[in-house]
Order: C-alpha cells, then structure tokens, then sequence
C-alpha cells in the first residue's frame, strides 16, 4: 500500500472512530446546541404554511451521479426529503422530489413511499412524486421551471448536486414569487445560490441539515466531529505555515 | 441528625452546634435560635414568632405538608390553633380561604394592632409563585387570594383598608415587592426551582412555559410538591423552612458574634444567604450532578421557549420583464457587434505563467506521440471550451501528435469528435480518424473508473467507439500505464471532475506531463494544484482569457483571439448592467416603499 | 418483491466496506470484488436511467391525456424521444446520422441556455442588494464586478490597479478567493466524508429502511 493510500485510510478509520465515540458519548447527554441557520428555520415553516396553504414543496435533488462524491449532497436531499414528505404528507398536495438521475430518480421514490408506508398509507401519485425531468444538467434545468409553473409550487427546495445551471431553475423560482432555499456541494453551484437564492447554504451547512431538521444523534455527532476535524486541519495548516516561516519545513 | 452545613464556609459541621468550627459563623439562622428551648432570652414579638407560618408560599408549604406527612407534622396543629381569638368578620373570611389565609389574617390583625410598622407587603398570603419565560420571579394569584379579592369591602374597617398590607388590592405592581418578602434566604428563585432539578415537564406551570398567565391549581401543586419531595435533598428543603421564619422577625437580640445582648441589629444571615454564591455552594453540595443535568436543560428550555426568534422574512419581490428583456437585447448586440466589428483595440498583453508552462509541456511532445486528451465538459459549455482549447490542440496537431480522445461524460464521445472536427476545420489540419486521433469513448465508473483507467487502460478500454482495437497499433503498443502518454490534457468546466482527475493522475504520471484546459469559473479551484511549492499539473490554461494569451503566444489567431472583442464587450456590458439595474431596482424600491408611507398617512 | 431491511443493509454495508477497501488497498482479490461490484452498479444505474426515461414517459403520457399543462411539451417530448432513440439505436451516435442529432440540437440548445443563464444571473444580481440588505451581499456584489472587470479590459481599456497584469487588486482578490474556496472546499470534503460514513455505518439509509 502506498503512503497516501495508507494515509487517506487511516483518515477514514480515524474519522469512524471518532464518529461512533462521538455518538456513543453524547448520545446520553441532552442539550446540543447548534446555530441558528435561517434556511433552516425558514424551512421548517414553510413546510407547515405550504401544508396549510394547500400548495407543494418542491426539492431538487439535482443531478448527482452515484458514482461521484458529488452524490453526498444527493442524500442530504433524500434525507431532506424524508422529513418533509413525513410532514406533508396529508396535505392535498404532497411534496415532489425531482432529479437529474435515474438512481436518485428511485432513490426520491422509495424515500417517498417510504414515509407513505411508515402511516400504512398507498401512495397513489409515485410517478409524481418522485420525477425524472431531465438526464444532463440543462434538460434538468428546463424541466424544474416547468414544474414549478405547474405544480403550484410555493416553496424550492434545491439539495444536491448542480452547477451554473441552477440559475435557470432560481430564475423561474423568482418569476414565480416562490421562496428558494438550496445548497450544494459544487463552488459554482454555491455562488448562484448565494446570488439568486432567498435562502442559500454556503459550504458545508448543508450536510448539517440532518441535525436541524431532525433529531438524529448520529447526524448531531457527524457535526461533532466534523468540527473536531476542522479545528484540526486549521491547527495543522498553522503549525505547518509556522514552521515554514522559521525555516524549520 | 444531619451534618450542619456552614452557610459561608460550607464546611461540615456537629448537628447540635450553633456556630461554625471554622469560620465561627453563625448556623442557626436567629429566627430558629428563638424559637428553640435556648432562644428564651429572645424578645421577639409573640405572634410572629408562634405563628411564622402565614408567610409560606402555597408550593413551600404543600412541600412541607408533604414532608410532614411522614414525621406527623406539628405545624398543622399550630396553625388551627389562633383562630380562635380571631375576630368574627376575620373568622368568616378565613372559612373561606383555609387555614392558610387564617393564619395571615390573624397575623395581619395582630401586627397592625400591635406595630404597624411591621405589617409590610410580606405579610400577604400567598399560594403560589412562578417563574416567568424570562427568568423573573411573578406571583400567582391563586384560589385563596382571588377569594380574598370578592370578599366585599364592607368586611374592612376603612383603617385596615388604608394599611400598607392590603395595598396589592389597588395597585398590582406592589405584588412584586411582597413576594421578595417571602422568597426563603436560600432561595433564588430565579434559578432555585431549575436548580433542583424541576425537569419534569409534566409539573411545568404554565407560566414557565411562557404563557404568563397563571392557572396553578391544587392538584398541579400537588404534583409539584410530590416532584419536590422527591428531588429536593432533605438538608435543603429543612434549611428553606427554617429560613422562611427569619422573614418574619423584626425585633431580635443578637445572641452571638461582637454584638451580643443589642436588638434591633440586622440580621446578617438572610442578606448574605441570599447571595447567589451562598446557595451555589449548597447545591453543589446537595444536588446530584443527574439533577444538575436536568436542571440546566430545563432552563435552557425555558430560555429557548420564552424567546420569540424572528425568522427575516424572504423578499419574494416580482419579476421585472423589462429589465431581463433590456439586459438581453444590451448583451446580445455586444456580441453580434464584437463578433462582427471587432471594435476594441489590441490583444491580451498580459504573460500567463501558466500559459506558458502549458507551452513548454508541448515541447517534449513529437510526431506521433500519443497524447491523452480528456474530454469532460457539457456540450453547453462546448463554445468556451473549444476557445480555452483550440490554441494547445492546434500546436499539437501542427505537431502531428496522435490524438486518444476519452471522455466520463456520456456525451463526451460525441464533444470530442466535434471538437477535433471543428480545430482540424479552422487551423487547416488535415487530420484524420483512426490514422491520427481516436476516439476511446465514454468511460463509466466516475473516479472508480479512473483510477481503474490509470492503473490499467488496456484492460479498462479494450475498444474505441467504433470497436477497434488501438492498442496494437504503432502509437499504441507501448502504452501499459497513464505514464507511457506523451502528454495527458485534461479539458474540463466541473470542479469535482478536475479534482478527481488530478488526485487519481497524482503519483502516476510526472506533473510535467499534465496540463489542464479549464473554464474560468474552475480557475480558483485547479490553480492551486499548479501554483504550489510541489505542483500536480504541468501547465494551466484556464477561461477565454487563458486562450487568447496562449493564441497570441504561439502567434496563431485562433478562435480565443475571434471572440475577445466580443467578450470584452459582453463583461464590459455586463458591468455596467449590473449597477444600472441595482440603481433601477433600488430607485424602484425607494419609491414604492415611499409611496406606501404616503398612502400609510 | 420487498427485501427484508436488515438485509438490504447488510448488502449496502459490505458492498461500501469492500469497495472503500479496494479503494485503499492493492490486493488482487479484493480489487477483483470491487471491480464486479463496480460494474454491476454501473449496469443497475444504467437500468435505473432507463427505468428513469420510463417514468419520464409515463408523466407525460398521463398528464398529456388528462389535459394537464401545454400539450405541445408533451407532443415535443415524444417526438424528440423517438427521433433520438430510432436515429441512434439504428445508425449509432457516431454516425454522422446520429451526430446530426447532436450537432444540430444539443449543442445549439444547450449554448443558447447557457447564455440566456448569463442574463439571468446578470439580473438576479442587480436584485441581490434587494433581497438581501446585508454586509456580506455587498461584498459579493464587489467580488463579482472586480472579478469581471479583471477577467477582461473594460472596453478594451486595462484599468489601473484592476485589470493590468498582475496588479495588487487581482493579486488580492485571487489569495483571498482562492483561499476562501479552499476553505469551503475542505469544509464540504468533510461533510461528505460524514455522509458517506454513516450510509457506511448503516445510519442513513437512502433505500427505504
């Protein structure tokens, strides 16, 4: 095995043990508190007045492939997409999960007819609920605005992979007076949201979206760890710029 | 007996003993001195000191009760026991309220009657205290208070009326004062319920939960008292009780300490005890860290339901059609008239390093030497990347290099035809399919297929497009590993892609063989991988911009240089409608906000 | 047929372990796991797109007879998807019959898509400082006219101190951004590596358990 690759996979073992401790250890404790983020607490109401306004939430689960890292922002998606289908299910109008993937495609409907079946209901409209409306980035990004017009659709919620193109699927959201919140794991992807979005997610707030909007405590140790880890990757980059300047690396 | 506990110095101390072993302070609060054999000597006024109990609150006294129930309390006899001297319109009021409100009417008659001065706000029956959402102590008027409130006021004497005790009738904001009379000098209630481990949401009065009204009733301080008898620790509770007579003394001898023998000293242990500190130190002591826990997260319960958080409401403005139609007719005319006019002066001037190590990395490349060109970017992107691109492709096939093409997108096959199509098409090449570049196709997999094509691209990609075996022919026969190419570029618009190909390229092949043709939206995240100390890429060609400085360079006018008129003009207009539509959309918004408040008055 | 939770959990569960480990590790055996494994996924994701275009298919089918939205969407969608499927599945995509397909279609409509996005971002900018009145919109707002006023000569003007080589204003914007997407980066590395383990660890599970 070569050094990187030894080093990449202690980095991973590392990371899991840390996690399970993590989890293990706060798993009793009570009381975590996290930041506020708006999109979060926005989103959390929307859900509700959309309920009660008999209108869809909307998630874009963009178009992640399975085999990329890009996919991890596909499954916040999907995680998202538990929740709110869990919340709005009763509602005249269900939320609906489209992508730009035929994994993530499925994935969206065996999360929705999950929740469906956890209140042992039939979920008529899967075809529906779960969309595929485009298979590249642009025939996704023309299909989302249509659907939205449709679906009546009050609030975006865009958890995924995308990139420039996201700012036709914003565009229409606005032409719509729709609220638009969304995260991604892509550089571009994040400054059209942060330009175009009601409620953009910059960096890695996203993958917390877990623990705001459940009570998951792997989710909350994930967070944990994660700025444990953070904290030490500035600490190393700060001793490695330190003893560059003194001569030492 | 229990341990005394020093109120100052905590230290343990002989249950029998009056002062402390190490710091001589007092343990006995004044108030339980008196009314014990050894306070004889004592001259507090009679009444009081028989009858403390009138100034327990409801929740204390139920706790008490409660507690009583099992030593079979002597207090409830005490408290029977003065309604007989009480005066008839005092008896028939007292019937209705319960031995409670007995007791604070007579000690109310009794005080007034015999000093005035002594009857204060805390003489005032209480039933029950609370804590407001934000922390702030509030009394509850409860059944027998409220019941005292319809009693006609007729049943006073309009002297009585004018007491400075029945002033909570009149004016609302007195109730607050009263209620620090009664607080125990070892309790805080800011925190002295949470801290003693209340966590049971079932028992959380309603006013704790942040409505402010109160609607204690008796079964809800019941269930309070039983919460209390169960997590308050005896020492605490016995200490809360004995505390709650020091309220009451007004006229005390001082029994101890340099002031022996004088009265009306103050006494010195109710002010200090109720110093946060004091009490702190008690329920560090008294309290198990359990109830530590779930005293801490019921405040922050509590502190979190009290607040109001706004959520900044979401401007969902509307669109502005002639705005976008105006941006657009502004920017396509700057690109038909770039295009066509080429009316901006000049090339780039600017030296790249990038550039020009991208140049160098061509010099080691000859005739027929294999090059990998990946081709991974969305046909959208095509035009930029065909103008990013076009200068190194066409040095390469000046060169007559043997082109492999190989793309992770699925229409990446297709991209790559096209784009040696159009490069052979406008630099005057002459080269052909199968005999100068192939076309391996689309390689599935992402990094997995990657790092699978590094390690082994003849097992990965046995067949080109058009099933042909390449890996026979003359150019090919050497290749086992990435390393064998001559050069490796890797064209692409997606950040993640870049990455992917650089950490699987990374150890496999030697930095100088690598060079990166990337949009400019990629630039910031590929050009650390060239600018470092140890760099992972040979050379960076990155955006329009990139282009026109690597045509110019190498003295070729190819399509980087075709467009640079236009996109000069297209950035420079988008300048300018950027802050021309911030001044439009905020005038707009100045205006219409203005005319609401003119229509507002 | 429904597979059993634990079970489908333990197959996700060890086909992660093993294809995390032929990752790392260079054992002939393990990477010849990995390497099936890879390919059956490849295979179930291409099986997933075309289960994908079906449903595609089917919306649209029961929408367009049940009169709901434009039927000339549908009409176009059908029409596009049969041309594309007997072109290519006849003459291949390579075929200059096929390529046809995607030279005179895809391209061109994917371009202008792409601009008429430059126009939109163009104008959901000169809204930025509307929706939201913060410190950091107007910081943004900056970034972007300095980053385009350095990524070209402004009417073909280099303007000093901005666009001109390497000045200290280019010099600054390109630390500090490349810095702050370092920075990002590192942060959503992080959170997928998180993500990624607890699909690992069995915790999320994105197939309905």
């Amino acid at each position: 095995m070569s050094v990187p690759n030894l080093i990449g996979l202690s980095f991973l073992f590392f990371f899991i043990l840390i996690l399970v401790g993590v989890y293990f250890v706060s798993k009793n404790k009570k009381g975590i508190t996290l930041r506020e983020i708006d999109a979060f607490q926005y989103l959390r109401r929307a859900i509700g007045l959309s309920v009660e306004e008999g209108k869809r939430v909307h998630l874009a689960l963009g178009w992640g492939n399975l085999f990329t890292d890009a996919f991890s922002s596909g499954l916040i998606g999907l995680n998202i997409l538990e929740r709110i289908s869990r919340v709005a299910l009763f509602s005249d109008k269900p939320p609906i999960a489209t992508s730009g993937n035929g994994g993530l495609m499925l994935l969206s409907q065996d999360t929705i007819g999950h929740s469906y079946r956890s209140f042992r209901l039939t979920g008529k409209d899967q075809i529906y609920s779960g969309q595929l409306i485009g298979i590249t980035p642009f025939s996704y990004a023309i299909g989302a605005p249509l659907l939205i017009k449709k679906e009546s659709v009050s609030v975006d919620v865009l958890l995924g992979h995308f990139g420039s193109e996201l700012g036709l699927i914003l565009a229409a959201s606005e032409r719509q007076k729709t609220l638009s919140i969304g995260g991604s794991d892509d550089l571009t992807a994040q400054a059209v949201f942060y330009g175009a979005a009601n409620y953009p997610l910059i960096g890695e707030e996203m993958y917390a979206a877990g623990a705001y909007l459940s009570n998951n405590e792997m989710h909350k140790a994930s967070i944990k760890v994660q700025d444990y880890f953070r904290w030490g990757i500035i600490l190393f980059i700060l001793m490695g710029t330190i003893l560059k300047i003194i001569g030492i690396l | 007996m229990e341990t005394r506990f020093c109120p100052f110095c905590g230290q343990p101390n002989q249950p029998d003993a009056q002062e402390c072993e190490f710091c001589h302070a007092r343990l006995i609060p004044l108030g339980e001195i008196e009314k014990g054999p050894e306070s004889e000597t004592s001259s507090v006024v009679p009444s009081i000191e028989q009858e403390p109990q009138p100034e327990i609150p409801e929740w204390l006294r139920d706790l008490r009760d409660l507690k009583l129930d099992e030593t079979e309390g002597e207090i409830d006899e005490g408290i029977i026991e003065p309604v007989e001297d009480l005066p008839e319109w005092l008896k028939s009021r007292d019937d209705q309220k319960g031995s409670i409100s007995l007791e604070s009417s007579e000690t109310l008659l009794s005080d007034s009657l015999k000093n005035e001065s002594i009857i204060g706000t805390e003489a005032m029956p209480i039933e029950s205290a609370a804590i407001t959402s934000d922390g702030h102590t509030e009394n509850s008027i409860s059944s027998s208070s409220s019941n005292e409130d319809s009693l006609p006021d007729a049943d006073f004497p309009d002297w009585l009326k004018a007491m400075p005790g029945k002033e909570w009738e009149d004016d609302s904001d007195k109730e607050e004062d009263f209620f620090g009379g009664v607080v125990p000098p070892f309790v805080d209630f800011d925190e002295s319920l949470l801290d003693i481990g209340l966590s049971d949401s079932s028992i959380v009065p309603e006013e704790i939960a942040g409505e402010g009204v109160s609607t204690s009733t008796p079964s809800s301080t019941q269930e309070t008292g039983e919460v209390l008898e169960k997590e308050i620790p005896g020492g605490l509770e016995d200490l809360l009780a004995k505390s709650m007579h020091l309220e009451t003394e007004e006229k005390r001898i001082e029994v101890a300490g340099p002031l022996a023998g004088l009265s009306d000293i103050l006494p010195v242990e109710p002010l200090i005890a109720e110093e946060k500190k004091g009490f702190d130190i008690f329920s560090n002591l008294l309290i198990t860290e359990k109830q530590r826990q779930h005293a801490e997260l019921f405040e922050q319960l509590i502190a979190e339901e009290g607040k109001t958080k706004p959520i900044k409401s979401a401007v969902t403005e509307g669109s502005s059609p002639g705005l976008r139609i105006f941006i657009f007719v502004i920017i396509l005319a700057a690109s038909i008239f770039g295009v066509l006019f080429n009316p901006l002066p000049g090339k780039p001037s600017e030296i790249s390093v990038g550039v020009f190590d991208a140049m160098q990395a061509l010099t080691k490349v000859s005739a027929h030497s294999p090059v990998l060109l990946i081709v991974d970017y969305e046909a959208g992107d095509f035009a930029e990347m065909q103008t990013v691109g076009f200068g190194l492709i066409d040095q390469l096939m000046v060169k007559g290099a043997y082109l492999v093409l190989l793309s992770t997108n699925p229409l990446g096959a297709l991209q790559g035809d096209r784009l040696i199509r159009q490069i052979n098409l406008r630099g005057n090449h002459d080269y052909e399919e199968q005999t100068d570049w192939v076309n391996l196709g689309y390689l599935p997999g992402s990094s997995a297929g990657i790092q699978q094509f590094i390690q082994s691209p003849r097992i990965t990609l046995p067949l080109t497009s058009h099933n042909q075996n390449i890996w026979a022919t003359k150019e090919m026969k050497n290749i086992q590993k990435i390393g064998d190419f001559a050069l490796v570029v890797v064209m692409t618009e997606n950040a993640s892609q870049a990455r992917t190909w650089i950490e699987q390229l990374n150890g496999n092949i030697t930095p100088n063989q690598v060079v990166f043709l990337v949009s400019s939206q990629i630039e910031p995240v590929v050009e650390p991988y060239y600018a470092s100390i140890s760099p992972q890429i040979g050379g960076l060609v990155a955006g329009i911009n990139g282009g026109a400085i690597y045509e110019t360079q190498a003295g070729r006018n190819g399509m980087a240089l075709l467009y640079w008129d236009a996109y000069g003009l297209i950035v420079s207009s988008s300048v300018f409608l950027i802050l021309f539509g911030i001044l439009v959309n905020t005038i707009g918004k100045f205006r219409q906000s203005s005319s609401k408040k003119a229509e507002g008055k | 047929m429904k597979i059993n939770v634990p079970f489908s959990i333990a197959i996700a569960v060890l086909s992660a372990i093993i294809a995390l480990l032929g990752y790392f590790i260079e054992n002939s055996l393990l990477n010849q796991i990995r390497s099936s494994l890879l390919q059956s996924a490849i295979i179930l994701a291409g099986v997933a797109l075309i289960i994908g275009v079906i449903n595609m298919m089917r919306v649209h089918w029961v929408e367009m007879r049940g009169g709901k939205g434009n039927k000339i969407y549908h009409l176009t969608f059908f029409a596009g998807l049969i041309l594309t499927l007997l072109l290519g599945g006849w003459f291949g995509m390579s075929n200059p019959n096929g390529y046809w397909l995607y030279e005179a279609v895809v391209v061109p409509v994917e371009a202008s898509l792409m601009a008429i996005m430059a126009i939109f971002l163009t104008y959901l900018l000169t809204k930025i400082i509307n929706r939201r009145k913060d410190f950091f919109s107007i910081v943004f707002l900056v970034t972007v006219l300095v980053g385009l006023l350095t990524s070209a000569p402004f009417l073909g003007q280099e303007i000093p101190f901005i666009a001109t080589g390497n000045s200290i204003v280019k010099s600054l914007l390109h630390l500090v951004s490349n810095g702050a997407m370092r920075g990002i980066l590192i942060g959503v590395a992080l959170g997928s590596i998180a993500t990624g383990l607890r699909v690992i660890l069995g915790s999320d599970r994105p197939y309905g358990g």
